[in-house]
Parts: structure tokens; C-alpha cells; sequence
């Protein structure tokens, strides 16, 4: 879709500053906040095995690849 | 008939899986071109409900969802469907595991009857951002659905299926199925796991359910809710209970919204309330009129950071190069607050914002048992019409608090205005969803 991303950037500041213009008025305080926890970690375990159908399809996915590998940006750093 | 109803007749093989799908996917084929609220269909739907039913013949065993038809948000990973988010981005994205609220509907025997349309990444209330053409409401087809789970709400409203799933970050549940006449389920934050999901705003998404009623509702809730190992927030809960509730203290706030859509709520909360001796008090909610403002700065800036891994390299297309308009705004708005020089100046300030209003409910649930007002401010426009940006957020002023306090919140149909229907909505506190299903049920076994 063709969009003009300055406009739409433009728009987007304008709305911001709105908002945060009302909730500047906003002086009341609150406190830290945080969430309590019974267990604050988790049991790693042995670990999972692989699942052969993810790899296949997020390779299928990937615009560009060379065997089992997903091409990032290949030679884009190369003059 | 309802879900349970259904399943009832499978159980007894007064009906099969087979029959139940069969109908469900023909009718969509026959019906959908005119609401466009499914994107894809799950061509495996039918060996998968023969299965069941031989299970069931075989040792008149099955899951709790046995031969039911869900349809998923296209936002919500299915093993071997696409994810598309209704986005040209996402389009030829295939997902390669279950989301954990797919995994459980899966384990219980539930059929996944395909991916419904929405807003793009769930960015909009109205079901017309999408890339794939805008959702229609089925109640009447020149208007729109609501969004974002726009496909999910239309395709329970035109009998597509028995249950559907959506998410809700403003209201993305809530809002179309106040439109669309069915009931839709905002879980407490923590309660559903999002494992699976593709997010718009980590901190406020919630996956939810769509049903034809509240008891089929939570009876879905009760599968996909629980602990995950793979999503941090989650919470272990207690079974939801629906129960009749003899005492009751319900909160009306003062928040704006089209007089004729008030008259209507709170004339459907005074019938109610005196038929059962329950009392009304209007609440003050300081800050909770200012969730709109609250809300989209916390969006875009989560927005921001989660459509980083969209940059082309592993699936899809470079999201700023494939994207729509509303989809952009958030990326470019989020990008623009995470600049080091507004530190502190939208998101921080849009924090403390949230935490008071979070502390408003908390005030106001010290004083009354539920919340009861409006679903949407105003009913829906006609597809295509010209309407503001901030109008288009002003959709959502009703719903958005509910997500930024965390807590639940169901909306069930209340009744129409010149033939459009027109939802209202039961919050309660953290965890409460027994007490918000109970009470909702009270109302829709009063309808009219």
C-alpha cells in the first residue's frame, strides 16, 4: 500500500502531544509498582526436543535461504 | 442451538463431529464472499471430525469440545495454517507450532474451522483496515462489525461455527461483539496464555472467546485458561462457576457515551436489578476518562518494539514497506516516543496514568461488586465512511479501561437501536469471572 510516511509521522506526533498535553494535568503520584510472585523462576528441565515440522516450515518461510540456513543479508557489507 | 446443547447431541451420536463441520464449511463457502469474515478454511476440517467420530464409536470416548467448530484471529499461530494478521506483510507466513489456547481447544477435540479477518495486527475498531477487504456485519451488511476481531465476532454472528477466538487490547472483543449481537470475553490479563499470539501491546493483550451465550463462553474460558510454562504473566485460577447470584451491588459510572445507548443500558440494568432486589449506585472513576489518551502511547510504543522481528529477514516482507495506514502511524508514533531526548515525557507519563486508573477500579470494586455500563460510545458507521483518527480511538473509550486495571469483562447483547445491535458490559475484579459470568447470564436469561 502506497502511504506517505511523512504525513502519517506528522500525524502521529500531533496526536501524541495531544494526548500527553491532558495528561500532563494529571499531577497526582503513584508508587513503585511491582508484581508479587510465589516462584520467581522457572524450572529450565531437560529441555525440548527439536520439532522437525517448525523447522521445515519456518525455512519454508524465509524469503531467502541456502540449505539449512536463512540468508540474512547476504553480502550487503561486501563493496 | 447452543454449543453445549451440541456437544450434548455428539456425545450421544444423535449427530456427528462430521455432520457439525460439514454444515459449518459449506455454509461458509456458500455465505462468506458477502461478509468476508473468513480468510481461510481448514481444508483438514472434515478427516479431523471423522476421526473424532470414530473415537467416539470406537470407545464412546471424547474431549470436552468434541466435534465443535472454532474459528481462530488470523493473529493466533495454528499448526500448518497461515497467521496473516490481515496483513500484505504477513501473507505467505505459515505457522510452524500451536498456540497454547490452540494446543488445549486441540487436546479437547475441538476442530479448527479456519482463520478469521481483522483489523491489520489488530490495529483498529472498526474491521476495515484489513488488507484482505473489510469485514461485514452480518446483522446488517452496509455496517461495520467492529474490530479489530472483526472476522472472528461477524463469523460467530452469521453461524460459521460454534465458538471463535479473538484478542482483546482496547476492546478488540468486546467492541465487535457489541456490534454484531453476540457475547464476547475479555479474560483478566494473566488468566488465558498468549504463547502463540502475534502482539500488539504485550502488556495489554488478552486472548478471548466469542460465544452465542455466556454459560458456552465460559465453558470454553475454562478450557484455554491456566498456568503456561512458555507465557510468565500467566496465572494458575480456579474453575469459573457460573452461579445464581442472590446479592448484589452494582456500580454505574459517570463516562460519556450516546444518551440513546445509556437509556437502553441502564433501563436493561434497572429491570434486572429490581426483579432481583439487587442495588444500583452511580460511581465517581477520577482518570478513567482519560484511557484513550492513556492507552495509545503504551500501544505504540509496545507496537514499536514487538513489529521489530518483522524486518523481512526470516518470514514476510519489511513491515514499514507492506503495511497499511493505521498499522504505520503506530509504528512511526512508537518510534518517535522511544527517541532518547521524549524519555520519560509519553510512555512514563502514560504508566502512572494507568496505575491510577488501575487504582480507580480498585476503589470503586471496595465499594460496589461489578462495573455496568456501555460497550461502545456510539453505534457503528457505514463501511467506507470518512471518519477522524481520534474518532476511530473514540470506539474504544469504554472498553480501553478494562485493559489498562487488568481486570475482566464480558459484553453481552442488550438490546437494538433502529435495528442495530447494542452491547453492554459486566466488569468485575481480577480473577472474578465466575461472578461477571453469573451475572451476565442473569441478564440474557431476561432478554427480550
Amino acid at each position: 500500500m502506497v502511504v506517505n510516511q511523512e504525513t502519517i509521522q506528522k500525524q502521529a506526533k500531533e496526536i501524541l502531544d495531544k494526548f500527553s498535553k491532558e495528561l500532563d494535568k494529571v499531577k497526582e503520584q503513584v508508587g513503585e509498582t511491582f508484581v508479587e510472585r510465589e516462584e520467581d523462576r522457572r524450572e529450565e528441565g531437560e529441555g525440548k526436543e527439536g520439532d522437525s515440522y517448525f523447522r521445515e516450515t519456518m525455512l519454508k518461510n524465509a524469503p531467502s535461504k541456502e540449505g539449512d540456513f536463512i540468508v540474512a543479508e547476504k553480502g550487503k557489507w561486501v563493496k | 442451538m447452543s454449543a453445549l446443547q451440541k456437544l450434548g447431541l455428539i456425545k450421544k451420536e444423535k449427530l456427528t463431529a462430521e455432520e457439525n463441520i460439514k454444515k459449518f464449511i459449506e455454509k461458509i463457502k456458500k455465505e462468506n464472499k458477502n461478509i468476508n469474515a473468513v480468510l481461510e478454511i481448514n481444508e483438514k476440517a472434515i478427516e479431523e471430525a471423522r476421526e473424532i467420530d470414530k473415537r467416539i464409536k470406537k470407545k464412546g470416548k471424547a474431549g470436552k469440545l468434541a466435534g465443535l467448530g472454532i474459528i481462530v484471529k488470523a493473529n493466533i499461530n495454528v499448526k500448518g495454517m497461515p497467521a496473516s494478521c490481515a496483513s500484505k506483510t504477513l501473507e505467505s507466513y505459515n505457522c510452524g507450532y500451536n498456540a497454547t489456547v490452540i494446543k488445549k481447544i486441540k487436546e479437547e477435540d475441538g476442530i479448527i474451522l479456519g482463520m478469521a479477518n481483522m483489523d491489520e495486527f489488530a490495529c483498529g475498531s472498526s474491521g476495515e483496515s484489513s488488507a484482505f477487504g473489510a469485514t461485514r456485519n452480518p446483522r446488517n451488511k452496509e455496517l461495520i462489525p467492529g474490530g479489530s476481531s472483526s472476522g472472528s465476532a461477524a463469523a460467530m454472528a452469521a453461524g460459521f461455527c460454534d465458538f471463535s477466538l479473538g484478542s482483546d487490547t482496547g476492546g478488540s472483543i468486546r467492541n465487535p461483539a457489541s456490534h454484531c449481537g453476540v457475547v464476547g470475553v475479555k479474560p483478566t490479563y494473566g488468566l488465558v496464555s498468549r504463547y502463540g499470539l502475534i502482539d500488539l501491546s504485550m502488556s495489554l493483550d488478552q486472548i478471548g472467546v466469542f460465544a452465542e451465550n455466556s454459560e458456552d463462553a465460559a465453558y470454553l474460558l475454562n478450557i484455554i485458561k491456566g498456568k503456561d510454562e512458555n507465557e510468565p504473566t500467566t496465572y494458575s485460577s480456579e474453575e469459573i462457576k457460573i452461579e445464581k447470584i442472590r446479592k448484589l451491588k452494582i456500580g454505574i459510572p459517570k463516562l460519556s457515551a450516546d444518551p440513546k445507548i445509556w437509556k437502553l443500558v441502564k433501563n436493561r440494568i434497572k429491570e434486572i436489578a429490581d426483579k432481583n432486589k439487587w442495588g444500583v449506585k452511580e460511581i465517581e472513576m477520577p482518570y478513567v476518562e482519560l484511557g484513550v489518551q492513556t492507552y495509545y502511547p503504551i500501544v505504540y510504543t509496545e507496537f514499536f518494539s514487538g513489529t521489530r522481528k518483522l524486518d523481512g529477514r526470516r518470514y514476510g516482507e519489511k513491515i514499514e514497506d507492506s503495511c497499511g495506514e493505521e498499522v504505520l502511524r503506530r509504528i512511526l508514533g512508537g518510534s518517535e516516543i522511544s527517541k532518547a531526548e521524549h524519555h520519560g515525557k509519553y510512555y512514563r507519563q502514560a504508566l502512572k496514568v494507568k496505575e491510577l486508573i488501575k487504582e480507580a477500579f480498585d476503589r470503586a470494586f471496595e465499594k460496589v461488586d461489578c462495573v455496568i455500563l456501555p460497550t461502545v460510545p456510539k453505534l457503528p458507521h457505514k463501511i467506507g465512511s470518512k471518519i477522524s483518527i481520534e474518532d476511530m480511538y473514540n470506539y474504544d473509550t469504554l472498553t480501553i479501561p478494562a485493559n489498562l486495571a487488568g481486570i475482566p469483562g464480558i459484553s453481552i447483547p442488550a438490546g437494538e437501536i433502529d435495528k442495530i445491535p447494542v452491547g453492554m458490559q459486566v466488569l468485575c475484579k481480577r480473577f472474578e469471572e465466575g461472578k461477571m459470568f453469573s451475572i451476565a447470564k442473569e441478564f440474557e436469561n431476561n432478554y427480550i
